[in-house]
Formats: C-alpha cells, structure tokens, sequence
C-alpha cells in the first residue's frame, strides 16, 4: 500500500498546520500525518500568532476569533498589591508611579530601548530569508554597540539598569525565562526584545487569546490538505540521503518530495536515521489547567489580562538551578491566563524535564502548592475546583543566544536534505506561533523548485 | 610652588607599578600616590601569626601573555604555574592584549574621522566573544583550558550557566616561586624605584583634578599634584563616582559607572598550623561542581553566608617554606560565593569566627593539626584595604556584557584619564596588563600633544 504526496507533514500542530495550509495554497498535494487521534489544543496563552500566517491564510475567515486582545500584564507580589500594565503608556506611567516615580519615568525609556531594537530586529525574525548576521542589520555603530551589549546582558542586570521597584523587575522578568533561560544568561535579555518585536509584529492587537478551540479549526479549515489523525509515523525514508517520504506504524508508505516535521529536531533527524547526541535542557515549561466550579470570582487583573508571579531574579535563578537538578523549585515563576471563566491555564517555565523520582510523584504536590499560591490571589480556588491536567515539560535543545539570532533556514534545515522542522522549537524561542510552518513551507517549496 | 608630572598615578598595585616602570622607562617623570604604607596592592605577604606568612588577598594572580613579561621585568623564574593553565586561554588572553595594546596606541578618532569610520566594516569580534554564551560545564572537557577550577576559586560562578565561560580568562593560575605574591609586588617596587618613579605612601587621593574638561591633576591628602595625564587603578566605580563631582561628569559615563556590577564573593582564612598537614598539594572542596556548590551560591545569592562554600585548599608552605617557621605550616583558604553584605547586617567578628569554624570542621576529617592562629579576611575587609567596590578584585562581575570589549579603558571619557585598574579593559588579561595597555595609551598621546 503506497499513496503519492508532494509533501508529508508530521504532526497536526499549529506549525505543522501552517506549513501544510503554505505549501497546499500553491498547489501542492500535502499530507498531514498526526499521531493523536484528536489533536490537543496548544495552549490558551497565545501572546503573539505569526501575523503573516493570519492574513496570508485568511484565518479570521474561517472562524478564529479573539476573546482578548492586548493582555494587559499584571505582576503578583506578596507584599504589594498587584500593578497592572495597561499598553498604553500613559496609563502605564501612573500605575508606575504608585510604586516608585522613577521608575515611571524611567518606563518610557525602556519602551523606547525595546522597541528601538525590536524594529530592526522585527525584519531578521519575520522573514525567512534574511542571512547573513543579525547585528549587521543596525548599520549605526553606536546603535550596533547597544545591539551587541544587549545581546550579552541577563535580563535581570538589564531590567535593574532601568527600574528600582522589585515588584516591576520581578514581573517583566517573567517574559525572559520563557524557553528555560536563567535570569543572569547572555541571551535573555534579547529573549526580552524578540517578545516586543512579536507583540508589534505589524498588526495591533497580536498580543491575544483565541476563543478555544478556533485556532484549530480555523487552521484545519484553511489548510486544504489531508489531515488523516491517528497515524503515526514509524520512519522517515530517505532515497539517495534525501528525505523522499514516510512510513507510518501500520505498514503504509506515503513518497513524497520533502518531509516537513513538527517534532523537535532530535526526535525528527532520529525517525531519519541520524542520531546525535543529546543536546537537551534540563529546564522546560509545564502547564497547568485548573478547571473551576461555580463560586470564583476571578480577579479583574485576571479577567482581563495575564498575570505572572513577581519573582525576585534570585529567586528565579533558585528555580532554574533547582530544576536543573531535577528537583521541584520551591517557589517557581508562573504566569496565569483564564482561558474562559472557568478555565485558568498555568504555564511554568522553569520545571525540571526528568526530575528525580519522575514526573507522576511530583504532579499533585505541584498542582497543589500552586492552588495554595493561586488562592493567595484567586480567593475561593481551592473551594470550587473540579479538575486539574498537567502537561510535563517536553525535552527540547535549551534556549540559547545563538538561537535567537540564528538565520531562519538553520532552525528550519535539519541534517538530512529535504526534512524540514516546522515545530516550536524550530522558532527563536520555543513558543506557538505558526511562524516556523510558514519558514518551513517556504524553504521546502523553494528546494522543489 | 608644585612640581608637574608627566603622568600622576593612583595605585601602586602590579599594575600602578608596572605603568610607573614603562612610562619612567620612556623618561617620563612619574609619581604614584598610595594609599597605604607599602605598596604591592594584592601582591603582599603579609605576617598574620609571628613567623607565618601568607598573602590576605590571594596567593595567584591570573598569568600575563608571554610578550608581556620582559615589559614587566620580572624575575627570571619568578611566576610559576598553579594549575595547569590552557595553551587556549593564554593564546586568547595574547589576542585580545593585542586589541588593547591597538587601541591604546590609536588615538581616538575625532570629527570627520569619527563619521568616517562608521561606514567601515565592523571590526572583527574580540577573541573570546564566542565564548559569550558558551559555559565552563561545556569547555572543560575541550583540550586547551587548563584546568577550570582555578577559575571558580573565590567566585561564585555556576559553571553551568551560558557565558560563565568568560570567568575563564581571568582564571588565577600563576603564583610566585617564593615569598608568595608579596615577592612579585616587591620585585614591581624596586624596579619602579629603579627607574625613578616617585612613590609616595599614605597618600588618599581625594580628587581627580579637571581643567578645561581634562584631567590635570590629583588632590591628595598632602595637597595637589599636577599632571599632563592621569592614571587610575581603582576601578570603574570609585574612579567616576568616588573622585570627581558628579556635575562634571558627562551623564552616559555616571548612568555606566552607577549600573556597574561589582561585589565581592571572596573570603580568605589563613591558617596558622603547629605541624604540616598530610596534604601538601593544593585541592578544592567541593573538587567539582556539586550540589553542595549550589546550594552554596543561592544562599550567597540571597545574602546568607553559606554553611559549606565551594573553597580552594593551599598548603603555601609546603612548596615555599619561606611562610611558615621550620616544622610548622601556613594553609590558606580561599572560599567563593561569600556574601559582600550579609542580609542580616554588617561583617561581625561573630560572623567571621562562624565562617572559620565552619572551614575548620571541614577540613578536620583530614586530620588537620593543631591551629595556632587564623586570620579571616572577608569582601569589607578586601574593600577597606585595597579600595575595591564591594572588595570584589575582579572589578566587577565577570559576565559576558561586563567583559572584554565591554569593560572600559584604558582611555576613559575623560580626556587624559586612563583607566587601568582590575575593571578596565585589560584587567582580566593578568597581572599588570591593565598598567602596561594605560602606559601605552598615556605615551601615544603625550607625543600626539606635543606634535601638535
């Protein structure tokens, strides 16, 4: 039994749906391969989809929709009550200012150092065909000095250089940590600059929630490929050391002129043959879901935003050490999204991937050490919940400055000629946005050619 | 009716001394004021116990390039090597000497100039910049890195953080043959003196004396001296923030010199013991990276004086019997990730009598002879005698935005101020380095000044 594709995509992900929604809107017949027989959901905290992909693909079109748009953030300290930032920046300043006035004076200022970065850099992580060295695109030398100090700056270092208030450092630190950086590294600073440069990414308002369940929907509807669920892939097979289609578990082969794969690298070059030592952090995101019963009243700050934990950076650099070794940090960094009334997704960025004991023995104490925490801010949580699911950290290369600012087709290319990563960790910093599918698609259609 | 110098320097540390030698050398008429009574800064050995000696600060100082050791004028067989130092690490220490040493001899570009090179091709990356995010934990096994452990003694480096690699190049790993670092110091003085360098002791610089936007001079405790060019081994912080009035300075060099990182995590125990100890080589505890080491740096990281501090264990008088009296023995401990301020207050001598119990019970199980005295040196005590910000003789962290490229000097924003002290740019590159790349910048633009 053999079909015939120009294109196998492994995994219905958001990446995967967008590479084969690309690659079909030029013709090409494209398979979908997804192992589960009801793809999950990704998460609820979108912050900032590829907007390339939303417009190209007319997702809006075939039924994404928004709940919230411009997640205000709101920091969770124990000794203050939550400060909410608002985008604008005037209403910023004056919440600020309940805190400490210079640093409302000084918020105006990191915006703009944001930002100044951010849009030069917008351009090296938006399109897929930018080479050559990232800092090259700042052509005033003084403006490349800044781009090449920041580069190597922590990210608590960075933030202390503006602020003073430890509730304001501690919030905006939360944003660095995502894809397992430590406070201190080179890298997550810009970790930093690659968020704003996601939140501006030309249309206002990117920085949203979709109404659950749309996104996939939507991208399924879009992609006008066949999505067969329930088939996983056995093999990637290669002819002439090029990959030249797939072998799924139960005997099919399906030929195809390139493999396009939303599983990390690792696991995607070993499905071809090549094994390469592991390269893997220790540190990766969990993510709780507490769904509620009646009798929560969600916080405003929460109704209308994402809230994170105002983390001291030695606490965070605690946590990362922590689950560096395996263990369960004692008070880790999270930040918290209602995904509807009833529904509170939590994501966890420093959690040891293959903690001692394993994963199972740590799941309730953590799930219940943070309703003790959440409860703090959420008061009646621990009263009216009803479920819990946990979703372990998936083993993933760390997050580096090198692959912040690496060119788009070496997160794409994998070492087999012809299999392309299209997944989330094929993006600069591990997230879902879609933007990996479409560098996948893009450079996979152009070796066809 | 004051003399004019050609050069006025603060410091007679290795690197006061070394730029003070080659300037004098060049017959430029040179004064050092120092603080204290002697000079040598860290290289002292100094008598803590009647008859033992060690140095309160460090035994080793990282290894200056080898093209640099005839400029120092050094004995022959003077330094030696601690540990294994890397082929790697002294080929990029040389590389990245030699773009001080270039840019010390350029002097900076003005007007048209300055527009000019914006357009030229970036210059090529520092050696050691691709070391940026890379960590100890991924080169120690890389040939070339000597051995890596040098690097953490005193610190408080996770090894297995991205861009602690960079603790690498500053790695102490050279020592003297005899009389410990003091011999080195002496050796820098005699030769300063030599070569008719004045040197004057007790003298507290209090200002940096500017005229026209330049510096011209130093106020001192015996009153002012004058001088074509100013050279300061202090570090970043107390050079900007601690001798000048804050409204002469441009507000870019206040807001770098305000946000720059310094602070000690270094504590020294010197021991006195009555009969030599049954190791006689050097070692560290933990040997590697360990959880105990962990442990140890978070609670340094909040403050709290860690129960068992990474240390590194030197029997200095079993190699160099000159520091201890016959058939006793001088130990130093050398311990990392100490607090510069302890959450709960000020250094006591509680505190310190906590932290060399805490040593001294480690070390027991190794059968420890009977110890006549102890001295503990903590990062206050480091700052109060040496100067340095938060006694951290780094001059400040080493982390991959305050490295290389990034530390400044040796020309400052100040015209005619150099910067040479352990935060400049060469400061890390060993001993004296940061002296000579000061001297190198003070002799370019003394003949441009007199050209034009």
């Amino acid at each position: 039994m053999s079909r015939d594709f120009d294109f196998v995509v492994i995994g219905a992900s958001v990446g995967g749906l967008s590479a084969a929604a690309c690659l079909a809107r030029d013709g090409a017949r494209v398979l979908v391969a997804e192992q589960a027989l009801a793809p999950p959901e990704p998460p609820g905290a979108l912050f900032a989809l590829d907007p390339v992909m939303v417009t190209d693909l007319k997702l809006a079109q075939h039924g994404l929709a928004f709940m919230q748009r411009d997640l205000a953030l709101t920091g969770w300290d124990d000794e203050a009550p939550p400060l909410t930032l608002p985008r604008e920046r005037r209403a910023a300043e004056r919440a600020i200012a309940q805190r400490s006035e210079t640093d409302a004076e000084a918020w105006g200022a990191y915006q703009a150092a944001l930002a100044a970065q951010a849009r030069v850099l917008r351009r090296w992580w938006s399109r897929p065909e930018r080479d050559g060295r990232a800092a090259e695109l700042f052509w005033r030398p003084a403006a490349r000095a800044r781009f090449e100090r920041l580069c190597v700056t922590g990210a608590a270092d960075w933030l202390a250089r503006h602020f003073e208030s430890p509730q304001l450092i501690g919030m905006l630190l939360h944003d660095a940590l995502t894809g397992g950086f430590a406070p201190a590294e080179p890298g997550s600073a810009l970790a930093l600059v690659w968020r704003a440069a996601q939140e501006m990414s030309g249309q206002p308002g990117m920085v949203s929630l979709a109404v659950p369940g749309t996104l996939m929907a939507a991208l399924r509807r879009a992609c006008g490929a066949v999505v067969e669920p329930g088939r996983m892939v056995a093999e990637i097979l290669t002819a002439r050391g090029q990959a030249a289609g797939v072998r799924l578990e139960d005997g099919e082969t399906v030929s195809a002129r390139a493999v396009l794969s939303s599983l990390p690298r690792g696991p995607s070059e070993r499905l071809a043959g090549l094994d390469r030592p592991s390269e893997d952090s220790m540190v990766g995101a969990a993510r709780i879901v507490f769904t509620l019963g009646d009798g929560v009243a969600l916080p405003v700050e929460l109704k209308t935003g994402r809230c994170v934990l105002a983390l001291p950076p030695e606490d965070c650099a605690d946590a990362h050490e922590a689950a560096r070794a395996g263990r369960l940090p004692p008070l880790p960094p999270f930040e918290v999204v209602a995904e509807t009334p009833r529904r509170l997704a939590v994501t966890l960025p420093l959690m040891p991937v293959s903690p001692d004991g394993g994963w199972p023995a740590l799941e309730a104490p953590l799930a219940a050490a943070l309703v003790k925490r959440l409860s703090r801010h959420v008061p009646g949580l621990a009263q009216s919940l009803t479920g819990v699911s946990v979703t372990r950290p998936k083993a993933r290369p760390r997050a580096s400055l090198a692959q912040l600012l690496a060119p788009a087709h070496e997160r794409a290319l994998s070492r087999v000629p012809g299999l392309y990563l299209c997944g989330e960790d094929a993006e600069p910093v591990p997230c879902v946005s879609g933007r990996a599918g479409r560098f996948a698609a893009h450079f996979a259609a152009r070796t066809i050619r | 009716m004051s003399l004019r110098y050609d050069a006025a320097i603060i410091g007679a540390g290795a690197d006061g001394l070394a730029a003070a030698s080659l300037l004098a050398r060049a017959g430029l008429k040179v004064v050092v004021l120092e603080r204290a009574a002697h000079a040598g800064g860290r290289c002292v050995t100094s008598a803590f116990a009647p008859g033992f000696h060690a140095g309160p600060y460090a035994d080793t100082v990282a290894k200056p390039p080898p093209a640099l050791l005839p400029l120092l004028g050094l004995p022959d067989g003077l330094l030696e090597d601690f540990a294994p130092v890397g082929a790697d690490i002294i080929q990029r220490r040389t590389r990245a000497f030699a773009r001080v040493l270039a840019e010390a001899v350029t002097p900076p570009p003005r007007g048209l100039f300055e527009k000019l090179k914006a357009l030229l091709p970036a210059p090529r990356p520092w050696p050691g910049a691709d070391w940026a995010d890379r960590s100890i934990a991924e080169l120690r096994d890389h040939a070339g890195q000597g051995d890596w452990r040098a690097a953490l003694a005193g610190r408080a480096t996770d090894p297995a953080l991205a861009g602690s690699a960079l603790s690498l190049f500053a790695a102490p790993q050279a020592r003297a043959r005899q009389g410990g670092l003091g011999a080195i110091g002496a050796a820098l003085e005699a030769r300063a003196r030599r070569l008719g360098v004045a040197l004057r002791f007790g003298q507290e610089v209090t200002e940096i004396v500017l005229a026209e936007g330049r510096a011209t001079g130093l106020g001192a405790s015996d009153g002012r001296v004058a001088a074509r060019a100013v050279i300061s081994t202090l570090d970043l912080k107390r050079t900007f923030l601690g001798l000048f009035r804050w409204a002469d300075l441009p507000p870019a060099l206040l807001a770098e010199a305000g946000a720059w990182r310094a602070e000690g995590t270094r504590a020294r125990i010197l021991l006195a013991l009555e009969a030599p100890p049954a190791f006689t080589r050097p070692f560290f505890v933990p040997e590697g990276d360990s959880p105990e080491g962990q442990s140890a740096r978070a609670q340094g990281r909040h403050g709290v004086v860690p129960v068992n501090p990474p240390m590194l264990v030197d029997p200095v008088s079993a190699r160099d019997p000159s520091l201890a009296p016959p058939g006793r023995a001088t130990v130093t401990l050398t311990l990392g990730a100490i607090p510069a301020r302890p959450f709960d207050g000020a250094w006591t001598d509680e505190k310190r009598q906590l932290l060399l119990s805490g040593a001294l019970a480690r070390l027991k199980p190794l059968g420890l002879p009977r110890v006549l005295a102890a001295a503990t040196i903590v990062p206050p005590d480091i700052e109060a005698a040496l100067g340095l910000t938060g006694g951290d003789l780094d001059g400040g962290a080493l982390s991959p935005d305050q490295m290389l490229g990034f530390r400044p000097g040796p020309r400052s924003a100040v015209p005619r101020l150099y910067l040479a002290g352990p935060s400049s740019a060469a400061g890390p590159l060993g001993l004296g380095a940061a002296g000579i790349a000061a001297a190198v910048a003070v002799m370019a633009d003394l003949s441009e000044g007199r050209r034009a």
